[in-house]
């Protein structure tokens, strides 16, 4: 991947953004139109961004204690303890 | 909370302090000590055995810091950099975790986890750490500056504002960098998972 390509990305994928939800397809295909694979990222990107909008907004240790879920609680204290 | 850090306060605000003027050393002598503070208190909340102090999930790194600091000796260039390296322990912190409890289910016989997105608490999909670590890898070599913003908001829960002082960068653009990292590893991690 080429620096040139992922600052285009990046930029595609903010100017998309910044735009209302439903213009956002359109522009992304009519700006990246010379470069298939730039579209198709970019609009991956999009839509996992308006998917997933709450995503990772917790910090990671309040997903870090229930992983996997049927370990009872208490143990958590002791592994930590062992490391080192 | 009664315990005392392990060292004094006057020897690891020294530390930063030499960190603060360019000193590696400082760096090396003062990881060991914010390893174990931060180690305590991420056990203390995975736990949930507080004796009556709740910590919140966003104030461990703040904690370690009002800890281990002395307040008087320091500004805010000095803070920032301590949560800068105070993010990359929490970060470590929690993988190895999800690592150490990987394998632990596995030694038990249960069968290998392969999900990527998990239940968080709120009942919102979550990533599990080690897809998220390991993309997060291959995102540090795309562009640092990205890796950086989602160590320091999601691995120690500092605010955009915290943020933009660590990295020396605006707000505007830590809330920008953070929406294109969080689609980016998303769509990394359901790749590799699909």
């Amino acid at each position: 991947m080429t620096s040139t390509y992922w600052a285009r990305l990046n930029s595609v994928f903010q100017d998309a953004l910044a735009l209302p939800a439903h213009q956002r397809a359109d522009f992304v295909s009519r700006t990246c139109a010379d470069d298939p694979a730039l579209a198709a990222e970019a609009a991956l990107l999009v839509s996992a961004h308006s998917r997933e909008e709450g995503l990772m907004e917790e910090p990671a240790i309040v997903g870090a204690g229930l992983w996997p879920s049927d370990e009872p609680p208490a143990l958590a204290g002791r592994r930590f303890g062992a490391y080192r | 909370m009664s315990e005392l850090p392990p060292e004094s306060p006057t020897a690891v605000t020294d530390w930063l302090l030499a960190l603060g003027r360019g000193d590696k050393p400082g760096l090396d002598q003062m990881v060991p000590v914010v390893y174990d503070e931060l180690h305590r208190l991420a056990a203390q909340y995975l736990s949930r055995e507080g004796t009556g102090h709740t910590l919140q999930p966003t104030a461990l790194v703040h904690e370690a810091y009002l800890r281990l600091i002395d307040q008087r000796r320091v500004d805010w260039r000095n803070r920032a950099q301590f949560l800068g390296v105070a993010a990359g322990i929490m970060r470590r912190i929690l993988v190895d975790h999800a690592r150490g409890r990987t394998a632990l289910k596995r030694g038990a016989g249960a069968e290998a986890v392969s999900l990527s997105l998990v239940e968080s608490p709120s009942g919102r999909p979550e990533v599990e750490l080690i897809a998220l670590e390991q993309a997060l890898e291959r995102l540090t070599a795309l562009d640092p500056r990205k890796a950086q913003v989602v160590e320091l908001k999601f691995f120690a829960g500092l605010s955009a504002r915290e943020i933009a002082e660590v990295m020396g960068i605006s707000d505007a653009t830590v809330e920008r960098e953070w929406a294109f990292a969080r689609a980016w590893l998303y769509t990394a991690i359901d790749g590799a998972a699909g």
